[in-house]
C-alpha cells in the first residue's frame, strides 16, 4: 500500500476513534487516572495498566486500547509530578526529574517545570509514536523470513537482554531470574504432545499458567508489600502558580529533544528495559553534552526536558518490538501484551495479516492519548497535585483488593489468585536480593515460544544444532546473545577494557 | 538489602533453594516421555517434553553453583549458618511491617475470599489492612492482625481437610454472619482502645468509610458493572442482588 493510501486509513482511523463519545469519556478518564497513578508514589505504570487490564477485557478492542495505551502514557507522564514537587519520584522512570525539576520548584518556578515536562513528554510520545509507525511494518516484514530456529533464539534473546540492564548485584542474578520464569512457563500441558508437565496433580494448571495474574502478581504485590514496609510520608507540594508549555525554552533545547527521543526509543525498543533507564541514559547524555554541565543538578530546564523526552518516547519504542515480534520492550508493555492476549490478539510477525488495520489504529490511539495527555496536564495539573497529599497505606490496600478481584474476574480461577501471591511473595524476595524481575516476567511470557520452537526446530532438523549456526539471522542471533551475556561477565569487561587501554596506549608510545 | 553479608547469606539460602527445584524439575522430568512412545506417537530425544525443562535444569544448576560458591568464598555461608534459628529480627520494625502485610495479603487469599462473602471479607481485609499501617499504633496492628489471621487461617484449615461447608448451605450463611459480626466487633473494639486518641480515632474512621466504600463498589462495579460472579456470594450479595432486582423493577 503507498504512503498516501496509509495516512488515509491512518486518519480514517482517528476519525472512526473521535466519533465515538464514549472513547472520548474513556480517554480523558484513563488519562486522568493514569496520571494519578504516575503522581502518586508507590503505584507505578505497570500496575496502573495491570489494574485497567482486569477492568476493560469487556470492552471492545479498540476502546481498551484507548484505556490501556492512555493509562500507560498518562502514569509514565504523572510520575513527574511527585518529583518536581515533593522530590520524591511518583515513577522510576521520572527519578531523574526529581533532579533538576524539585530545584525549580524551589525557586518557585514549579509551574515552568511542570509545563516543561507535559510539552517534552508530549513531544516524546509523538516522536515514539512515529518511530513506531515507521519501523514496525519493516521488522514485521523482517520477521516473517523467520523460522522456528530464529524465534527460539529471539526468545532467548528477549530473556538474556532484559536482565542486562537490570541486574544490580552479581550479573548472573537476570539469568538465574529469566530461568525461574521460563521454569513457569513450562508448567502445564506442553504444546506439542500435551504432555502435563510440572502440575503435581492440579488439573486447574493443565492449561498452563495464565499471564496476567502472575504479571499482576510480579509486579503489584511487590510494590505493595514494599511500599506497606517502608510508608511513604505524604509530603507538603512544593507551590505552583502559572502552568505555561513554555515552547520557547523547548525551542532553544531542539537537539536536546531530539536525542532524547531518540535515546527513548531505542532503550524502548530493548526487551525488558524501561522507561527508568531511558530517563537516565538522556540525562547523562544531556549533562555530558551540555556547555554547562555544572548547572545540572541545580534547577536546569534541558534536565527536566531529557528525563521527561526519553520516558515518553520510551512507550513508542517498546511497543515496537511488543507488535511486530510479541517480545515487551518494557515492564508496562508487558502488562500491555497480557492484555491483548486477553482480546484475541496475539502480537508478532503475523499481526498485519491477521488484523490488517491493528497498527494503525495503536498509532492513532498513541497520538489521541498524547493530545489528551498535554490537554490534562496543562488543565488539570492543578486538581491532580492534590491527590499528592494521600497516604500510601490507604490507597495501597484497596490497589491490592483490585488486583485479587481484577484477577480473578479474567478466568473465574480461584487458583489465579492462588499463584498471584506465590508469584508476588516470591518477587518480593528476589527484589530484595537484587534479582531483576524482567527477565522472569519476559521468562514466562516467552517460554512457550522458546520451548514450542527449540523442539520444532530439531524436529526439522532431526536433532541436529547445526542450522542453527548456518543460517545467516540464526548466526547473528546467537553471536549477540553470547556478546551480550559476555558483556555482562566482569572478568570480559576488564580484558576488553586491557584491550581498549593497550589500543589507546598505543599511537602515544611508538617512536 | 545494602549490607553485602547479608545479600551473600541470602544468596546462601536461595542457591539451595535452586538446587531443590533443580532436582525437583530433573525427578519430575524423568518420568516425562523421553525417546520411548507416548499416546501411540514413537518420540525422539528432540521432541520430548522434558527437552527444555532439562535444559533449564542444567542451566539452574550452574548458576546455583556459582551463588553457592560465592556465598562460601565471601564468608555469606557461614554467616548464614551462624544465624541459623535467630528469629529476633523478624518482630523488628520493618521486617515485622513486611511479615503482616504477606500475612494480610496470603489470609484474603487463602483463607478468605474463596469462602466468605465478597463484601464481608473484602472489607475486613481493608479494615485490617489500612487500620494496621494507617493508624500506627502497634496495638492496633496487633489487634486487627490477630482478630483477622484467628478467622482466615481456620477457614483456609477447615477447607484443605473438607469440613468447610459447601456454598449455598444455612452453615456457611452462618458462617459469613459470624465474619460479619467479628468485623463489627472488631471495628467496635478498636474504636473503644482509641478512645484518647483523637488523632488515632480519626484515622480509624478514615479507615472504617475507605473499607466499607471499596468493599460495595467493587461489588456493584464487578457483579452488576461487568456480570462477574464474585468468588463467594453470601447474605450481603445476596441483599445487594434482591435490592438491584427491587430497583430494576421499580424502573421497569
Amino acid at each position: 500500500m503507498d504512503l498516501v493510501g496509509q495516512f488515509s486509513i491512518f486518519f480514517g482511523t482517528l476519525v472512526a476513534l473521535l466519533s465515538n463519545p464514549y472513547n472520548w469519556v474513556l480517554l480523558v478518564v484513563s488519562m486522568v487516572l493514569g496520571i494519578v497513578f504516575g503522581a502518586l508514589p508507590g503505584l507505578t505504570a505497570t500496575l496502573g495498566v495491570a489494574l485497567l487490564t482486569t477492568l476493560t477485557y469487556g470492552l471492545p478492542l479498540s476502546s481498551a486500547m484507548i484505556s490501556l495505551l492512555a493509562m500507560y502514557v498518562g502514569a509514565v507522564y504523572g510520575g513527574s509530578y511527585a518529583s518536581i514537587l515533593i522530590n520524591i519520584p511518583g515513577t522510576a522512570a521520572a527519578a531523574a526529574t526529581a533532579l533538576d525539576g524539585y530545584p525549580m520548584a524551589l525557586r518557585g518556578e514549579g509551574g515552568r517545570a511542570l509545563g516543561l515536562t507535559t510539552t517534552a513528554s508530549f513531544i516524546g510520545t509523538v516522536l515514539g509514536t512515529v518511530a513506531l509507525a515507521a519501523t514496525a511494518p519493516l521488522i514485521a516484514r523482517l520477521a516473517l523470513q523467520f523460522t522456528s530456529f530464529e524465534f527460539f533464539l529471539l526468545a532467548f534473546f528477549g530473556i538474556v537482554i532484559s536482565g542486562s540492564l537490570t541486574a544490580n548485584d552479581l550479573f548472573y542474578k537476570s539469568w538465574i531470574a529469566g530461568l525461574l520464569g521460563l521454569i513457569l512457563a513450562c508448567v502445564g500441558r506442553d504444546n506439542l504432545q500435551s504432555y502435563p508437565r510440572f502440575t503435581m496433580g492440579f488439573s486447574q494448571i493443565e492449561g498452563g499458567i495464565e499471564v496476567v495474574p502472575v504479571l499482576i502478581g510480579a509486579f503489584g504485590i511487590p510494590q505493595i508489600i514494599k511500599t506497606m514496609r517502608d510508608p511513604l510520608r505524604a509530603a507538603k507540594p512544593q507551590e505552583v502558580r502559572k502552568i505555561l508549555p513554555d515552547w520557547g525554552t523547548i525551542g532553544r533545547q531542539f537537539k536536546n529533544v531530539v536525542r532524547s527521543a531518540l535515546i527513548g526509543i531505542g532503550i524502548g525498543a530493548v526487551p525488558g528495559v524501561g522507561e527508568d533507564v531511558a530517563a537516565w541514559v538522556s540525562y547523562g547524555t544531556a549533562k555530558n553534552t551540555s556547555r554547562h554541565p555544572e548547572r545540572f543538578g541545580t534547577g536546569e530546564p534541558a534536565g527536566v526536558v531529557a528525563c521527561e523526552t526519553a520516558n515518553n518516547a520510551c512507550i513508542g519504542g517498546a511497543l515496537i518490538p511488543l507488535l511486530t515480534l510479541g517480545i515487551p520492550g518494557s515492564p508496562p508493555a508487558a502488562m500491555l501484551l497480557g492484555a491483548l492476549l486477553i482480546h484475541g490478539v496475539n502480537p508478532g510477525p503475523n499481526l498485519p495479516f491477521e488484523r490488517p488495520g491493528f497498527l494503525i489504529e495503536v498509532t492513532a490511539t498513541m497520538l489521541l492519548c498524547s493530545a489528551a495527555m498535554w490537554a490534562c496536564g496543562m488543565l488539570l495539573c492543578r486538581q491532580v497535585i492534590k491527590v499528592l497529599r494521600a497516604p500510601s497505606e490507604v490507597f495501597l490496600p484497596i490497589v491490592a483488593v483490585l488486583c485479587v478481584i481484577g484477577s480473578y474476574a479474567i478466568g473465574l480461577n480461584i487458583v489465579n489468585l492462588y499463584l498471584m501471591v506465590l508469584v508476588g511473595v516470591a518477587a518480593y524476595f528476589l527484589i530484595e536480593m537484587e534479582y531483576p524481575i524482567a527477565p522472569l516476567v519476559i521468562g514466562v511470557i516467552l517460554g512457550p515460544m522458546a520451548d514450542e520452537n527449540l523442539r520444532r526446530a530439531l524436529m526439522v532438523s532431526q536433532g541436529s544444532f547445526l542450522p542453527f549456526f548456518t543460517r545467516p539471522v540464526s548466526l547473528i542471533l546467537i553471536l549477540t546473545i553470547v556478546l551480550v551475556m559476555l558483556n555482562q561477565v566482569p572478568a570480559y569487561r576488564l580484558w576488553q577494557t586491557g584491550i581498549f587501554d593497550r589500543l589507546r596506549r598505543r599511537p602515544t608510545t611508538a617512536p | 538489602m545494602d549490607d553485602p553479608i547479608r545479600m551473600r547469606k541470602a544468596d546462601f539460602w536461595t542457591s539451595l533453594i535452586f538446587f531443590g527445584i533443580v532436582a525437583g524439575m530433573i525427578g519430575s522430568a524423568m518420568t516425562m516421555p523421553l525417546k520411548d512412545s507416548f499416546a501411540g506417537v514413537q518420540n525422539a530425544w528432540y521432541v520430548s517434553p522434558a527437552l527444555l525443562p532439562l535444559m533449564i535444569a542444567g542451566g539452574l544448576f550452574i548458576l546455583a553453583t556459582a551463588l553457592l560458591v560465592n556465598a562460601i568464598r565471601t564468608g555469606g555461608a557461614r554467616a548464614a549458618l551462624a544465624s541459623l534459628g535467630n528469629w529476633a529480627e523478624a518482630g523488628k520494625g520493618a521486617t515485622a511491617r513486611m511479615l503482616v502485610s504477606i500475612a494480610i495479603i496470603a489470609g484474603y487469599v487463602y483463607g478468605l475470599i474463596p469462602r466468605v462473602d465478597y463484601v464481608v471479607t473484602t472489607a475486613l481485609f481493608l479494615q485490617v489492612f489500612i487500620a494496621a499501617f494507617y493508624v500506627d499504633r502497634k496495638e492496633v496492628m496487633r489487634l486487627q492482625t490477630a482478630v483477622y489471621l484467628f478467622v482466615a487461617i481456620p477457614a483456609f484449615l477447615a477447607d484443605l481437610v473438607g469440613v468447610y461447608p459447601p456454598p449455598g448451605t444455612p452453615a456457611r450463611y452462618s458462617l459469613d454472619v459470624i465474619v460479619l459480626v467479628v468485623l463489627g466487633w472488631l471495628g467496635a473494639v478498636t474504636w473503644r482502645r482509641l478512645a484518647s486518641d483523637a488523632d488515632g480515632r480519626h484515622r480509624f474512621a478514615v479507615t472504617m468509610a475507605v473499607s466499607v466504600t471499596v468493599a460495595l463498589l467493587t461489588s456493584v462495579s464487578f457483579k452488576f458493572g461487568l456480570l462477574v460472579p464474585l468468588p463467594a456470594e453470601g447474605p450481603v450479595v445476596r441483599a445487594m442482588e434482591t435490592v438491584a432486582l427491587a430497583l430494576r423493577r421499580l424502573g421497569a
